[in-house]
């Protein structure tokens, strides 16, 4: 009976008090939606490092830059994350470990006269089959087997390609002429899923993904364009994949997949391999070689941006703000609702039950907050999407984002609303009752 | 007005005071904060180029085919561009300035030695008509004549031994004295030196973030590559129509080469700075906002004390006070508090704003911004404290003491 009497009393007095309680909703919810909506970027992005199959990736790097000359003037610490043809062979030597290594290129399309396309410059990753497996890449049509048949002649179109080329349909088999050869599809990949491009951090981590694979018996044949002056310790200017494949200019990315137990031998085989290339001068610097895990090297390579670091420490104080706010609102509306306590109390009410009232009205507000910061959420995530395109993946609202709204919404109004809700609870009546009424 | 009334009455609303010290002291910081990115972010926009940006047209052409003298394409295609009418300057360039593309960084010193001080630039490959196609202001020298430009292969590292250089690239290696007629090295060509032969007043490099961006050197070359770089300055601000003219004349009088790109260099800068400038958006909005909350809260609490102290104020009235000291005694008790907020804040401000420039790399708080943010707010709670204060001055005395 007396649950009844405070849910009603706090239903009608809601009512009656709606407009403050929206105003209310209004400010909390943008302070938790900005929140969600900033930490989810942060969240999603280091939550992303610790996807199952980067837990046995790691990057080898070695530093065989220029002597007496940092890779990077901002961070001395810093090795090239690329290294030359000979030694990206050798550490695929090494047994144990399924290495992958690849490298950036662009080659062009020369559409067929069906199709009334000019001619395409594509962006092209040169690859190992286990390119593919080692970074998770699923395949839409076609399969690693279609890969292993085809000799050398073979090219993987991401998802996009192939909408772009074929409209989506089932290409595997067909030939395409780039730079003037022929290749035939042997699978396509699946849409992006990836929130960042795993494989290539260093130019830009949220850059569009490439959108074809070849193996790299295709770049003997194609001699594609090896891009950046910066490659070459000599100051040799990067031209040709010819040019550049037996020389010293670092150009390819490798990778690494190991078991747990299989690092330590590994580690051991890089060494005594960094070893012999210090003995001869080809290796510089107090640390010759760095083997990270994916995770490191993501955050190295500063996949997290300092925006991205930060904002997040803004919107907690953003959110306090807002709710701080809320909590002002709250009090005053206490102040005004003092009047009606002192009735409430006159009538029989007990202290807790009137605080009992405020908190209902309060809990009943949080549920317009939950469905305000909902919405603001979307809004806000779309917005953020379409400034800042580069987060077009790493930005969603799962399962779990919305459990954390639900929680925060509902204690956060019920935090703020203790203080005016005990000071409404100590009303005096004796001093609105002799008013009437008036405070 | 007795400000230790004020103070008393201050410490006996203890929990009003508290909300609002609370609220405008992270509010402070976090718009200085705020203020420190956003100072971060903006002076990279703000700083000029050297070059008319709405003005200029980059153009990005690649090679269709492998057989192809690229020498006489480059040239045909230089030509063409050059007979637009309103066209005042076409260059050649390997990377186009602004843009975070491709370019060429390279580092410079004064003496033969790989020891010795160097300064990382960005090096422009560009022909004698760079001058007036960037519409550079020469300072001292001469700008390469026609006869001096080389055209080489792409692959062929041999540089001219003719160098321009920025202003800042000459005061960091030559101090206050004249580069022109001075030698410069690459730590990895010491046989070759460059002389300078001229000194322009500026000119930026293409990677905004980089050590190189302030520093740059023109040498004579016209890098004969798979891809080639023009930037076209034409007498009114480049037009869409412009754009798509200058694709398909190339498009139809050149067959070997495929247009991939064609931009004004405004656009550019603003691509290769968009993230800037979405994040000062970003930055305006949550200060707009944090600014509005401040102005809602100290409102609804001088409110709501007026409300409650109508009573107090009627009584102030009979015991003489008049309606400019009921003013004050409002507007005095948030200006008390505000001076709390900002002396709380500043230690948790200075620390916080450590963090912020750790991780920018920007100075910390200058007491420029400080003092600007907490005028603002200071502003801020006054012009929100005036209305309520008004507002006592109108107690009807005889009703609330009968």
């Amino acid at each position: 009976m007396k649950a009844e009497t405070e849910i009603s009393l706090a239903i009608k007095s809601f009512g009656f008090q709606w407009q403050k309680y929206m105003f209310i909703a209004a400010v909390m919810s943008l302070g938790i939606a900005v929140f969600l909506v900033v930490s989810n970027l942060y969240i999603n992005l280091t939550s992303a490092f610790e996807q199952p199959h980067l837990h046995q990736l790691y990057k080898p790097v070695l530093n065989d830059w220029k002597k007496d000359e940092a890779f990077d003037e901002l961070d001395s610490s810093k090795l090239p994350p690329l290294m030359s043809y000979q030694n990206s062979m050798a550490l695929a030597q090494i047994e144990p470990g399924q290495n992958a290594s690849s490298f950036k290129t662009e080659v062009i399309y020369y559409p067929s006269q069906a199709q009334s396309l000019s001619l395409l410059p594509l962006s092209t990753r040169v690859s190992s089959i286990s390119f593919f497996e080692i970074f998770n890449l699923h395949f839409k049509f076609g399969g690693k087997d279609e890969l292993t048949q085809k000799s050398g002649a073979w090219v993987v179109l991401s998802n996009q390609t192939n909408e772009r080329l074929f409209a989506g349909a089932n290409s595997v088999g067909k030939k395409l002429n780039l730079n003037g050869h022929y290749f035939e599809v042997a699978a396509v990949l699946e849409e992006k899923t990836h929130l960042f491009r795993e494989h290539d951090v260093v130019n830009g981590a949220f850059e569009g993904s490439e959108d074809i694979y070849l193996p790299w018996q295709a770049a003997d044949v194609l001699n594609p364009v090896i891009r950046g002056k910066k490659l070459c310790k000599d100051g040799k200017y990067a031209s040709r994949y010819l040019d550049v494949k037996e020389g010293s200019c670092l150009w390819v990315n490798h990778w690494v997949k190991l078991a747990d137990s299989e690092l330590h031998a590994y580690e051991q085989e890089v060494s005594s391999y960094a070893q012999q290339l210090s003995a001869t001068g080809m290796l510089t610097g107090e640390t010759p070689y760095q083997i990270y895990r994916a995770k490191d090297w993501y955050e190295k390579s500063g996949v997290i941006n300092n925006d991205s670091k930060i904002f997040p420490l803004l919107a907690i104080a953003f959110m306090f703000v807002c709710a701080v706010n809320a909590c002002v609102i709250l009090y005053a509306q206490a102040i005004e609702q003092k009047p009606d306590a002192a009735n409430w109390y006159a009538f029989g009410l007990s202290r807790r039950s009137i605080l009992s009232v405020f908190l209902i009205q309060s809990g009943i507000c949080s549920l317009f907050i939950v469905a305000l910061t909902f919405v603001f959420s979307l809004v806000g995530i779309s917005v953020f999407k379409g400034i800042f395109p580069a987060y077009e993946t790493s930005l969603y609202l799962g399962l779990d984002s919305f459990f954390i709204m639900v929680v925060i919404s509902i204690s956060f109004m019920l935090f703020f609303s203790l203080f005016p809700g005990i000071s409404l609870s100590r009303v005096k009546p004796v001093v609105y009752l002799k008013q009437g009424g008036v405070a | 007005m007795n400000i230790l009334l004020v103070f008393k009455e201050v410490l006996f609303n203890r929990w009003t005071s508290f909300l609002l010290i609370v609220q405008i002291s992270l509010v402070i910081i976090v718009l200085s904060n705020v203020a420190l990115i956003y100072e971060d972010k903006a002076q990279s926009l703000a700083e000029k180029s050297g070059m008319p940006e709405e003005h200029i047209l980059t153009l990005m052409v690649r090679q269709s085919s492998d057989d192809v003298d690229v020498e006489q394409q480059v040239k045909k295609i230089q030509s063409l561009l050059e007979d637009i009418n309103g066209v005042e300057g076409v260059t050649t360039i390997n990377g186009v300035p602004l843009s975070s593309g491709a370019g060429w960084q390279q580092e410079f010193s004064t003496v033969a030695d790989v020891q010795a001080d160097k300064v990382n630039t960005t090096l422009y490959m560009v022909n004698s008509a760079a001058l007036s196609a960037l519409d550079l202001k020469l300072e001292k020298g001469r700008f390469f004549e026609a006869h001096e430009v080389q055209f080489s292969n792409a692959s062929d590292y041999n540089l001219p031994h003719l160098a321009i250089i920025n202003k800042a690239t000459e005061k960091r290696l030559f101090d206050d004295q004249s580069a022109v007629g001075k030698l410069i090295y690459m730590p990895e060509d010491l046989q070759n030196p460059m002389t300078v032969i001229g000194v322009v007043e500026e000119l930026k490099g293409v990677w905004p973030k980089s050590p190189s961006y302030d520093f740059s050197v023109m040498v004579p070359r016209v890098d004969l590559a798979f891809r080639t770089f023009y930037m076209i300055r034409h007498e009114r601000p480049i037009t869409t129509e412009f754009s798509e003219k200058i694709t398909s004349l190339i498009n139809n009088e050149i067959k070997t080469v495929l247009v991939e790109r064609v931009n004004s260099l405004k656009d550019v800068k603003r691509k290769s700075f968009q993230d800037n400038i979405s994040l000062l958006g970003v930055l305006n909005f949550i200060a707009l906002i944090l600014v509005l909350l401040t102005l809602s809260c100290v409102f609804v609490i001088s409110f709501f004390e007026v409300k409650r102290q109508k009573k107090n104020v009627a009584i102030k009235f009979s015991l003489g006070y008049s309606r400019k000291n009921i003013l004050g005694y409002f507007l005095w008790r948030n200006i008390l508090v505000y001076i709390v907020v900002v002396v709380i804040s500043l230690p948790i401000n200075i620390y916080a704003s450590n963090y912020t420039s750790l991780l920018y790399g920007t100075p910390t708080l200058s007491w420029l911004e400080l003092s600007s943010v907490v005028l603002l707010i200071g502003t801020v709670v006054i012009m929100a404290t005036a209305f309520p204060s008004w507002l006592a001055t109108k107690t009807e005395v005889a009703r609330l003491l009968k």
